[in-house]
């Protein structure tokens, strides 16, 4: 901030009680955004501060918050994401999700760095935000709508047609705790449970309008930097690619069996990207063990192989239902798309393509290469609210008990759940959307459902804490293991770690920090490398960037966040920062009593017993030696989950450590 | 002999999609046919192996690069490197 300008961010925050309707606002000093970024970073530090301990997440007491990155708005390349951030009721720890398309955006432009909303309305409502005026209004003929029917009523009843809307279906309106918030009809925060924490809330939707521009503290600066890297993603495709790509597309599965061999450049690279999504060779991790099979328990090459089986749901088979191009807020990649199905069996007028998860979760974990089957449950999900990675882990656990006589035709309402049974899957699916039957205790996810159903359900439920875990497997690269057992928002792969580094896939994504070199299989000594890659992952997300930034190599985010805000960061501070992030998200779990021993990696995942076959055969992953290196490095304490109390005060959190000691 | 090789995936900042059968000596090795296939195809692929962590298989059983090179191969192998674009 200088001479009152605030650069960046906006400088404002909204908070919401449902429970007597109270609006009001606060104005943070430019401290708090240099110490917390924006989205969960800042979400962290309202909820921990103002949420009691022990609180029912689905409580009235609860806060839920809509939280723009602080990029969000500055047209920053890859800046278009923005988190929701709660209490999970899925896990009971800290819980948030990050979503794309334009909301995050549109908060920013109407003035605004978060929307806290607390309490609980008595009836039906969703929040209006036009710029200054936040109003909240009856959703009472919104109520039973599914998300992109609210999105379309809204801006009818509004007649605002280019307002962006996030709101719940009925999984989030029934607190179904894998339900999901959409947003941009399509782009999903779906994790951690948070459409339940809406829907307990009686929010429907919040609609929100603005016309304000991001101030840039040094704009020539910033378009410098902004052209160098626009100038990186703008390579064209070689010659020979850009002549013979398009026309050898069509024929590419003949060259494949001739033996043909393209080698596109990075521009090329940008455009297959750009063209298939994260479902560009979704079938090679089926193969190569890094996509879970059946419910953790198979073999890619073996149960769903990549040329008969896995390419059905996966790059070209899904490109030619592709309508048009999708690309979020600012991104200039564009990996989205919409799509329609128009198939014997089911069919939709619009969805967005499925990403990678979307495939690997429905489509690896069950077994299931019916690709209009797929699309469906795709569609589903989207349409009402529902996160995919759950529901179709948790149909996977579903099918694995009725495989053992654990669930009978009498529970499943006559489906007969067999691995890759494309229409009792949809089925099942549409029954979790309307809590009927069975729907109803997979609605809340596996770990629920296995303690109502018993019998040695439990077995099958694939789950750390609550959270159905994410599509990479730690026995091919172990560090995702650490990741889901030690973040402070357990099963999640999007929280950063050391596990893109074994892969040799993405480095770290910030200029000026070099990328270890990690052994997969050596299980020590990974400590600093899943700190550094976690404490970085942090300052992505409350940016607001997109974690695919880093397929191009890393962006100068230093100077990035300098031009923009005008301050001196410098790159110890931007990993501080995200070291602060992290230790809050930490403390707020260590704070409601959750320790390292509080969630469980399933064995089966652990490679216990080991796999017979494939690439990831008689693997067995030592998750222990490296999760407590990891919070060894971040100073927490395995036994108790304590961040250590001097490093609390070094980060500037003595209030936390006040708290917690 | 004759083995296959499959490459898939995003190596070394390219993509390569490639599915040939190789004629080789008898008693060849992995690093073998990775030597062979690296002159057919003008990329050094035993570079990407070792500069990235690709999965490496023959016949669906992992190798482990570089301990695994001196693998000898047999008649009908199928040699597959794979390596996804992304995940999500």
């Amino acid at each position: 901030m200088a001479n009152g300008v605030r650069y960046g961010y906006s400088g404002k925050l909204i908070f919401v009680n449902l429970s007597d309707s109270k609006i009001s606002t606060t104005e943070p000093e430019d401290e708090f955004y240099r110490k917390y970024l924006g989205g969960y970073g800042i979400g962290a530090k309202e909820i921990f501060d103002r949420q009691p301990i022990g609180i029912d997440p689905l409580g009235e007491t609860g806060i839920i918050a809509f939280l723009p990155g602080l990029l969000n708005g500055s047209h920053t390349p890859f800046s278009g994401r923005y988190t929701v951030a709660c209490k999970s009721p899925l896990t009971g720890t800290w819980g948030d999700a990050n979503s794309g398309g334009f909301l995050g955006t549109e908060i920013k432009k109407a003035g605004y760095d978060g929307i806290f909303v607390q309490g609980r309305s008595p009836k039906p409502v969703y929040i209006w935000v036009n710029g200054s005026d936040i109003e909240i209004r009856s959703a009472k003929d919104l109520w039973g709508k599914d998300c992109f029917q609210t999105e379309d009523l809204i801006k009818n009843e509004l007649n605002e047609m280019r307002i962006r809307v996030a709101c719940i279906g009925q999984p989030g309106e029934k607190l179904s705790l894998i339900s999901s918030i959409m947003n941009d009809k399509g782009r999903a925060a779906a994790r951690s449970g948070v459409g339940a924490v809406m829907g307990s809330k009686n929010l429907k939707a919040i609609a929100v309008k603005g016309d304000m521009k991001t101030s840039i503290a040094n704009p020539d600066e910033f378009q410098r930097i902004r052209k160098e890297l626009l100038a990186v993603l703008k390579q064209k495709p070689s010659t020979m690619s850009k002549i013979m790509g398009p026309l050898f597309r069509p024929i590419m599965p003949w060259m494949l069996k001739r033996g043909i061999f393209m080698t596109p450049d990075v521009g090329s690279m940008v455009e297959m990207f750009g063209k298939m999504g994260t479902s560009s060779m979704a079938s090679v991790s089926a193969q190569c063990g890094d996509s879970p099979i059946k419910n953790w328990k198979g073999v890619g090459c073996q149960d769903f192989p990549m040329r008969s089986k896995a390419s059905k749901i996966s790059d070209d088979s899904l490109d030619k239902y592709k309508v048009k191009k999708y690309a979020c807020q600012a991104c200039p990649l564009g990996c989205g798309a919409i799509m329609k199905l128009d198939g014997e069996r089911y069919s939709y007028e619009e969805d967005h393509r499925p990403e990678y998860e979307n495939i690997a979760s429905f489509g690896m974990m069950n077994l299931m290469d019916d690709t209009e089957a797929f699309l469906k449950c795709n569609e589903i999900c989207n349409r009402n609210g529902i996160d995919t990675i759950s529901a179709g882990a948790s149909i996977s656990f579903a099918i694995e008990c009725y495989e053992n006589g654990i669930l009978t035709d009498e529970d499943t309402g006559g489906l007969k759940l067999t691995w890759g049974n494309g229409d009792a899957i949809v089925a099942l699916m549409e029954k979790i959307v309307c809590r009927e039957g069975l729907g109803d205790l997979l609605a809340d996810g596996t770990r629920r459902a296995s303690e109502v159903i018993g019998k040695g359900a439990a077995e099958f439920a694939m789950h750390i804490g609550g959270q159905e875990i994410s599509m990479h497997d730690p026995r091919l690269n172990p560090s995702f293991g650490t990741t889901y057992l030690a973040d402070p928002t357990p099963g999640r792969h999007t929280a950063g770690g050391a596990g893109f580094m074994e892969w040799g896939l993405m480095g770290l994504p910030v200029t000026g920090i070099e990328t270890p070199k990690l052994e997969r299989y050596i299980y020590t000594g990974k400590g600093a490398a899943q700190a550094l890659a976690s404490n970085l992952a942090q300052t992505t997300n409350c940016l607001g960037l997109c974690i695919f930034s880093g397929l191009l190599g890393p962006m100068p985010y230093v100077e990035i966040v300098n031009a923009v805000t005008g301050w001196d960061y410098t790159l110890e501070e931007l990993i501080t920062t995200g070291e602060r992030i992290q230790t809050l998200r930490q403390s707020f779990n260590a704070r409601e009593g959750m320790t390292a021993s509080s969630f469980q990696v399933p064995d089966r995942v652990l490679g216990k017993p080991p796999l017979p076959a494939g690439p990831t055969a008689k693997i067995t992953v030592d998750i222990e030696t490296m999760a407590k290196e990891y919070y060894e490095v971040m100073q927490w304490d395995w036994d108790t989950g304590k961040p250590r109390k001097s490093r609390l005060i070094e980060l500037g959190l003595r209030e936390v450590a006040e708290t917690l000691y | 002999m004759k083995v296959k090789i499959a490459i898939h995936g995003y190596l070394d900042r390219r993509f390569i999609n490639l599915e040939k059968e190789v004629k080789i000596r008898d008693g060849s090795t992995a690093k073998d046919l990775f030597s062979k296939i690296s002159k057919d195809i003008k990329v050094d692929v035993l570079e990407i192996l070792t500069k990235g962590a690709p999965v490496t298989m023959v016949n669906t059983e992992r190798l482990e690069i570089p301990k695994d090179l001196s693998r000898k191969l047999v008649d009908g192998d199928e040699v597959v490197i794979l390596q996804p674009l992304a995940g999500g």
